[in-house]
């Protein structure tokens, strides 16, 4: 059996932050953790060939990254295919999730990988490629793995699948039908009687996970409107003094704008390289252009405080509850319109 | 609205005034120009984010600076 591997620059063993904008690469046989991959297929598969690629050039570009990936993959003539696994990095997410898909669309390959469930590929891609749920860290690496290889056997053997719950990954949304023995009715009052006493219970059909939020309603009077800037690119006062964390941060804060640019400022993220903001904050935070229309009366005025915080592998909840109170501070501000801008 | 590179991830959670930025270390100009050229695309890419807030949200779509 021939199998074919994507890894990111890291895992691929290229670098690490500062590789992230390497385009599509091949390397003959396993690298990293394909090594443990090929070796859980106990010598009834090769790992043929490792596709790497940087997490910025791939997520930044995914159709192009997949116009580069797939025909070196085809090449390879793979009988199965496995991405990762990503846990909870999001580029790299979208990068397995994107290719898992188009292998197995495009090439009628199986295709598997592996990610933390919060991972915003998971969300975006459930439905193209088997996705295994993984711890957040690297460190449940060779758990994962042994759980792809087990699907991907499955698959490559052609042999039936239970339900997600039963295979272990993470369910598609898609509709099977089948027969049960209680009728819909009888099945929706048992559930609704163990709901009333506390009693647990499991919904038969989960709910999407984001809620569908209607879009506010166009500005009519620009020249009036307060803007306010907001960004999830991690920037803080030097030291830090609300201590976002630089990977699952939980907190925003408000900053004075002239304030800011005027001392020291450093970036609490680590999900991506900061060396470009660090040299001029304005490719992060535009607030050099921003005061000029403001001058020129493309607009009413621009708060004087931006809302910062850092959006690296932030939960869904957080990233609400931050949404929410930073609307509300918005709201108290007179503010008409956000800029929001992340990396 | 919102300028980000990774667009595949606004669209997904229902982003519906969309900007796909520069670069992910970059969102809102190419840090390779000279400052002159490099201020004139920020001015771009605002210019197109005050147009679209005073246009319809559009879930799922983005739009691009040339």
């Amino acid at each position: 059996m021939r199998i074919v591997h994507y890894l990111n620059q890291f895992f691929g063993q290229e670098g690490g932050e500062d590789t992230a904008d390497i385009g599509v690469l091949v390397k003959e046989g396993p690298v990293g953790p394909g090594l443990l991959l090929e070796k859980l297929f106990q010598g009834e598969a090769q790992v043929v060939a490792t596709v790497i690629c940087g997490d910025n050039y791939f997520s930044a570009n995914v159709d192009k990254a997949l116009d580069e990936g797939i025909p070196l993959i085809a090449a390879q003539k793979p009988d199965l295919f496995f991405a990762g696994p990503a846990f909870h990095a999001g580029r790299y997410g979208v990068a397995c999730g994107a290719l898992g898909t188009a292998v197995s669309e495009r090439l009628q390959v199986p295709a598997v990988t592996g990610m933390f469930p919060e991972n915003p590929g998971v969300d975006i891609y459930r439905k193209g490629v088997y996705i295994i749920p993984t711890g957040a860290s690297a460190a449940t690496m060779k758990e994962a793995l042994e759980k792809m290889a087990a699907l991907g056997r499955k698959l490559y053997r052609r042999e039936p699948l239970g339900s997600a719950a039963q295979e272990g990954y993470l369910a598609r949304g898609l509709v099977k039908n089948e027969f049960l023995d209680s009728p819909g009715a009888v099945r929706g009052v048992e559930m609704l009687l163990r709901k009333l006493r506390n009693q647990p219970f499991e919904t038969e059909l989960p709910l999407p996970r984001f809620e569908a939020i209607p879009p506010a309603p166009k500005l009519t009077a620009l020249s009036n409107a307060t803007l306010a800037l907001v960004s999830d690119g991690g920037l803080v006062p030097k030291g830090n003094p609300d201590r976002f964390k630089v990977s699952g941060n939980t907190v925003f804060a408000a900053y004075e704008i002239e304030e800011f640019l005027g001392n020291p400022f450093q970036v609490a993220h680590s999900g991506y390289h900061h060396s470009e903001v660090r040299k001029n904050v304005n490719r992060l935070l535009p607030v050099d252009v921003l005061q000029e229309m403001a001058q020129e009366g493309e607009y009413g005025n621009l708060l004087p405080v931006f809302y910062s915080t850092s959006g690296n592998t932030t939960t869904v909840q957080s990233s609400k509850a931050m949404g929410k109170g930073i609307a509300e501070k918005l709201k108290e501000s007179g503010v008409d319109a956000v800029i929001l801008t992340s990396t | 609205m919102q300028i980000s590179a990774v667009v595949d991830v606004a669209k997904m959670v229902g982003v519906s005034r969309l900007i796909r930025g520069y670069s992910i270390t970059s969102p809102v100009c190419d840090p390779h120009l000279d400052p002159e050229k490099e201020k004139a695309m920020r001015r771009k890419y605002l210019d197109k984010a005050l147009a679209m807030l005073q246009e319809e949200g559009r879930e799922g779509e983005f739009q691009t600076i040339e």
